[in-house]
């Protein structure tokens, strides 16, 4: 507290510096007046006590510039004025600047967005209490690539027989919706949870609550934040009003945080409804006693002190018990957890190759930053050698190198912070355009990248470390030129028999690294030719997309199946129309259902699930796709 | 010890708050002169490094100073103790008593 009042002190002190000094002149002169009084008393003759006097005080301009150091604070002093000199060469040597600061800028800009994705993608987890104890699980039969969702009652044996969770939340990740409100009704994501989900991941409400136990089959709904503010205009009563969800009345009794999509970061959900009540809005759903439709996510939150050891040695014993409760359908399936993270946890494919996406981009753009650092550096030298003699005399005057090592370092720092300065705007609109980019899938994803304060913190140091790399080379070899060339014009840098400068050596390594990201760039180029030369084994000319979503409007299952079968024979009887087949899934969207089969005749070795499409039947019949073997 | 001895590191300060304890207000060329008398004249103190001391003790908020008329109509600058000071003697006393009260014991052992 006393050190903090009198650094306070020192730093106001700084702005009272004139005033001060002549305060002190006055009273030194006083102390003195005082001392050679007392001397002239003991019988000295006055000059020779003024001169006492003054070797006792130990100086009077000592002692003047010793009380100044205290009253201010020298070391800030000294690098303001190092500052404003900076400023000044930087200003002076204007294109040096520019083309710094634009290189410096590009390279940061680019890093800074990188940074933007990995810090939205892998960084940063949804908004719920404590991520590291909120676990993913899934189900992974035995012989598949990888995992799936849970059948509704092994998610109840499950949630049943598990100790290590204080726990479980089981969700439908994806139910449609048109919503009410304000303007036409649109179509919204939501999805239909257990009623313990909210206090599962602990996400606090903006408003109201989660559902309560027993609330399982209410109409009730909580909103996000979002949908909230753009549908309703953050209506603070909303809570206890009803609304309505695909021509269905629902009580709103919460509002979930706009950053919260779901526990899936990129999946963008607005909405959530107990999930008994779900199939009022998605009629289609499977049935939930069925042992073999895999339909709800599942997530666990950790008993504290539990590890992750301990969860999944007993969860292998509790699939190992219902393997031998119902062979039939859970033999041989393992109930893998991950942690909740941004990434989408159910397929650990996904996940590392989008990890591998990234560190090659991010390899790239270090690249770029190292290209513009060592251009930047080179600049740099080359102004050191038009620099020398002002080094030289600051030298003679009695400049020590380090001040000097210290003052153009400062003068490429500043350089960098302006270069990250431009990276983050640049950065922002980089962002602001990929975030506009709609991937065309017909789920709702949520990809909008946005800088927050650890993009900003990311970009700040880079740049600081981005100026002290780059300028160390140049304020060591500009603060060392040989004084009498430098003073008499001649070049004071030059140093005779040395085979290579630092100069050459950054150029070669430009050139080098130039050529690596070139090639690069050729071979991202050439592959995305290719991809657009894929075969994808069947004709798209001629081929045409409509989609409808029955389930909008309230129709029931056995309604939906009517509907489509319709749709679909008024289809074919258009004229110049070949053939028409319907999918859940569109064909090349991403999407997909797993469909378990036998093989006649290998009853009992073969029971693999194989990704498949429900159309593929229809796109055979319809010619569309040639069958490799055999009839459809 | 015939040699005058130089003034340790952070003593002076205790030195000056001591000493404003007991002669209440004070200018400075009165306190360097009454910190030799009290040493007996066996501490060799260096005027100017007092200037320093007071300004440090003052940015600290120990002392305050005001400008004033010394006893023979000189104008001086005078120095006294705050609250925090008063406290300050006290606490920065009874260290420097255990500390060297701990040293003498190094000090007696195997005399």
């Amino acid at each position: 507290m006393r050190r903090l009042r009198a650094l306070w002190m020192r730093f106001t002190g700084m702005f009272r510096a004139h005033r001060a000094d002549a305060d002190f002149r006055a009273e030194l002169e006083s102390h003195i007046a005082f001392d050679i009084e007392e001397g002239m008393r003991s019988g000295l003759s006055e000059p020779e006590a003024r001169r006492r006097a003054l070797v006792r005080l130990g100086g009077a301009e000592q002692t003047r510039q010793a009380r100044r150091e205290r009253n201010g604070l020298p070391w800030f002093e000294s690098m303001l004025r190092d500052l404003c000199y900076s400023l000044r060469i930087l200003r002076k040597f204007k294109a040096v600047t520019a083309v710094a600061v634009l290189s410096i800028g590009l390279g940061i800009g680019a890093n800074t967005t990188v940074f933007a994705i990995v810090n939205r993608f892998v960084l940063r987890s949804a908004p719920v209490g404590d991520p590291s104890t909120l676990l993913a699980l899934s189900t992974f039969p035995k012989g598949d690539t990888c995992c799936n969702n849970f059948p509704v009652p092994v998610y109840k044996d499950v949630r049943d027989q598990a100790h290590s969770f204080s726990g479980m939340a089981g969700y439908y990740e994806m139910v449609p919706a048109s919503i009410g409100g304000n303007g036409e009704p649109v179509r919204v994501w939501g999805q239909g949870v257990t009623t313990n989900f909210f206090d599962v991941i602990e996400l606090p409400m903006v408003l109201g609550r989660g559902f309560a136990t027993g609330e399982d089959s209410s109409p009730l709904i909580v909103l996000s934040e979002t949908l909230w503010r753009s549908r309703f205009g953050a209506d603070p009563r909303i809570v206890g009003k009803p609304i309505l969800m695909s021509g269905r009345t629902f009580t709103v009794v919460g509002i979930a945080p706009g950053a919260f999509h779901g526990v899936n970061q990129i999946l963008n959900m607005r909405f959530w409804v107990p999930i008994g009540i779900t199939r009022q809005l998605a009629a289609t759903l499977p049935p939930d006693s069925s042992r073999e439709y895999h339909v709800l996510s599942v997530v666990g939150r950790m008993n504290p002190g539990v590890t992750r050891a301990q969860v999944e040695a007993e969860l292998s014993t509790i699939s190992a018990r219902l393997a031998q409760r119902f062979p039939a359908t859970d033999k041989d399936v393992a109930f893998p957890v991950e942690q909740v993270g941004s990434l989408p946890a159910q397929d650990h494919r996904d996940a590392s190759a989008i990890i591998i996406f990234l560190s090659a981009l991010g390899i790239v753009v270090l690249l770029v930053l190292l290209i513009a650092g060592s251009n930047v550096a080179n600049l740099l030298l080359a102004q050191a050698v038009t620099r020398q003699r002002e080094m030289a005399v600051r030298l003679a005057l009695g400049a020590t190198r380090g001040r000097l090592r210290k003052q153009l370092l400062l003068e490429s720092l500043l350089l960098a912070l302006g270069g990250g300065v431009l990276g983050v705007g640049l950065s922002i609109a980089a962002t602001r355009g990929l975030s506009a980019f709609r991937v065309p899938a017909p789920i709702p994803l949520d990809l909008a990248v946005t800088a927050d304060w650890h993009v900003l913190v990311f970009s700040f140091a880079l740049s600081v470390i981005c100026g002290l790399a780059l300028g160390a080379g140049p304020a060591w070899a500009g603060s060392l030129p040989q004084l009498p060339n430098a003073l008499k014009g001649e070049d004071g840098l030059a140093r005779p028999g040395r085979r290579f400068s630092l100069r050459d050596l950054l150029v070669v390594g430009q050139v080098g690294m130039s050529v690596v990201l070139l090639t690069l760039t050729i071979l991202f180029l050439r592959s995305l030719e290719n991809a657009t030369k894929i075969d994808v084994g069947f004709r798209s000319q001629g081929l045409l997309m409509l989609s409808v979503d029955p389930r909008l409007n309230g129709y029931t299952a056995p309604q939906i199946s009517r509907f489509l079968a319709q749709l679909r024979e008024r289809a074919e009887a258009l004229p110049g129309v070949d053939a028409a087949v319907f999918t859940d899934v569109a064909l090349l969207s991403g999407g997909n259902r797993s469909e378990g089969f036998n093989i006649v005749g290998y009853a009992g070795k073969t029971t693999s699930r194989r990704w498949g499409h429900p159309c593929l039947r229809a796109a055979i019949l319809a010619g569309r796709l040639p069958a490799v073997r055999g009839s459809p | 010890m015939g040699e005058k001895s130089d003034v340790w590191q952070g003593t002076l300060a205790l030195m000056v708050l001591r000493t404003l304890e007991i002669m209440g207000t004070q200018h400075g060329y009165g306190l360097a002169r009454r910190i030799e008398q009290t040493s007996g004249d066996r501490l060799q103190l260096n005027y100017g490094t007092l200037y320093p001391a007071l300004l440090k003790l003052e940015q600290e908020g120990y002392i305050r100073s005001r400008w004033g008329m010394s006893e023979n109509n000189r104008k001086a600058k005078f120095y006294e103790l705050t609250k925090a000071g008063q406290r300050q003697v006290r606490k920065a006393a009874a260290e420097w008593e255990q500390t060297t009260e701990i040293l003498a014991k190094f000090l007696a052992e195997g005399a």
